[in-house]
């Protein structure tokens, strides 16, 4: 098995080239497994690149075994569409708005018709280990790098605002219902290659600010109760 | 660039932790901090401009906590700043860091800037404050996310659940390295 430094200077340069196709960005993907399934498994059950199917590949499935508290257990497989990294994610439609690239809008399409057919298939059920169509989800799209988000000539803090409004609007009205999620190659990146803290620094003892925190941005939760803040407690 | 608290879905981040850490079996969360381990997990969501903050308590967290917002103080005094200046640790775009086992005495531990996500784990903070005087605390448990470029009121969602992600993964494998 390589050095994970070999992994991520490997991918780091696929990312970065013209000519990095997402095929060869797909064999990464097995060293970031937990963050393309929703719930901590026990296990990783069966992981498939380019599923064949009638309506065409899946770029990338996976499938793990997850427990829950109760202990009852099930099997949950997640489909991911990938498109290359120097793709464009949104492209300028107007001053006041983007909208999905090309390929954005051919993953998604890919997506949602692979899970189509999968979720109705028995055969793809089998092999994956789930028993039921409802445990088959869309798990998302990787697409573009951190200088691919947007394509077009807008100011860079211009540029910012519009992508996270595409992405915003994208989310509440079309990913999130359906759990899909929307990562960049650099995501993946750096889930494999994860910063080292820095060198602790040296600093003069001394009486610090208490530097408030206004109370109405704590909210305190639990894993059985209403999220509450203090203000309405 | 600053986020308000309430762009931030309490409810999202429940689900996200309930799915990762706490509704999960006793086999996995075998490895997990003890934090983790009661019944039911308690934490504070902490919203500001510049940083999105989970700290898991535990009930002698919860009392001080309490104690502290009551008085309209700063629980994690001495923890954050997002200034350029002393601390013990400048992080900047810095992603999936972890930061376990450290004890910072009359400093900042963090000068935290833009695009960065950090675990901190079993910290003890001790500082001489000007108006509350000498305050020692521990963090069993944080998820620290600051905003910027990738991270935003949107994506902040997907940081979490993948800095979670990457926590629980690390523990399995040092819990499967002790057996």
């Amino acid at each position: 098995m390589p050095e994970n430094d070999d992994i991520t200077a490997n991918l780091a340069a696929l990312i970065e080239s013209p000519r990095g196709r997402e095929g060869a960005c797909r064999r990464y993907l097995k060293y970031a497994k937990s963050a393309l399934v929703e719930r901590t498994p026990i296990e990783f059950v069966y992981i498939e690149p380019e599923r064949r199917g009638y309506l065409g590949d899946a770029d990338y499935v996976i499938s793990c075994k997850i427990r829950e508290e109760t202990g009852a257990e099930f099997v949950r497989a997640y489909i991911w569409e990938l498109k290359a990294p120097r793709c464009c994610i949104f492209e300028k439609d107007n001053e006041h708005r983007l909208k999905p690239t090309k390929e954005l809008y051919d993953a998604e399409n890919k997506l949602v018709n692979y899970f189509y057919e999968s979720r109705g298939s028995e055969l793809f059920r089998a092999n994956f280990g789930v028993s039921h169509s409802l445990d088959v989800r869309m798990g998302g799209i990787i697409i573009g790098r951190d200088n691919t988000k947007v394509n077009g000539n807008y100011e860079p803090e211009r540029k910012r605002i519009l992508y996270e409004d595409a992405l915003r609007v994208r989310n509440e009205y079309f990913y999130r219902q359906h759990g899909i999620k929307l990562f960049t190659w650099n995501f993946i990146l750096d889930y494999i290659n994860p910063s080292q803290p820095p060198t602790q620094g040296r600093v003069e003892p001394g009486e610090l600010p208490s530097q408030p925190l206004n109370p109405e941005r704590i909210v305190l939760s639990s894993d059985t109760s209403e999220a509450t803040s203090p203000e309405n407690q | 660039m600053p986020i308000k608290d309430t762009d931030i879905d309490q409810e999202r981040i429940k689900s996200i932790i309930q799915s990762r850490l706490s509704k999960t079996s006793k086999e996995v969360k075998e490895g997990f901090p003890e934090v983790l381990k009661r019944d039911p997990v308690y934490w504070a969501t902490i919203c500001e401009p510049e940083y999105l903050m989970i700290v898991f308590l535990t009930s002698d967290d919860q009392k001080r906590l309490d104690r502290a917002m009551s008085l309209s103080q700063n629980p994690f005094v001495g923890l954050i700043t997002t200034s350029v200046g002393p601390a013990a640790f400048r992080v900047e775009k810095a992603k999936y860091m972890t930061i376990s086992g450290c004890q910072v005495t009359n400093s900042f531990t963090f000068s935290l800037g833009r695009d960065s996500t950090v675990i901190l784990e079993n910290h003890q903070q001790s500082v001489e404050t000007k108006d509350m005087g000498p305050v020692s605390y521990t963090v069993p448990l944080a998820y620290i996310l600051s905003y910027g470029d990738d991270i935003n009121s949107v994506t902040v969602y997907d940081y979490l659940d993948g800095l979670i992600a990457f926590s629980e993964s690390n523990w399995r494998k040092a819990s499967a390295g002790k057996r």
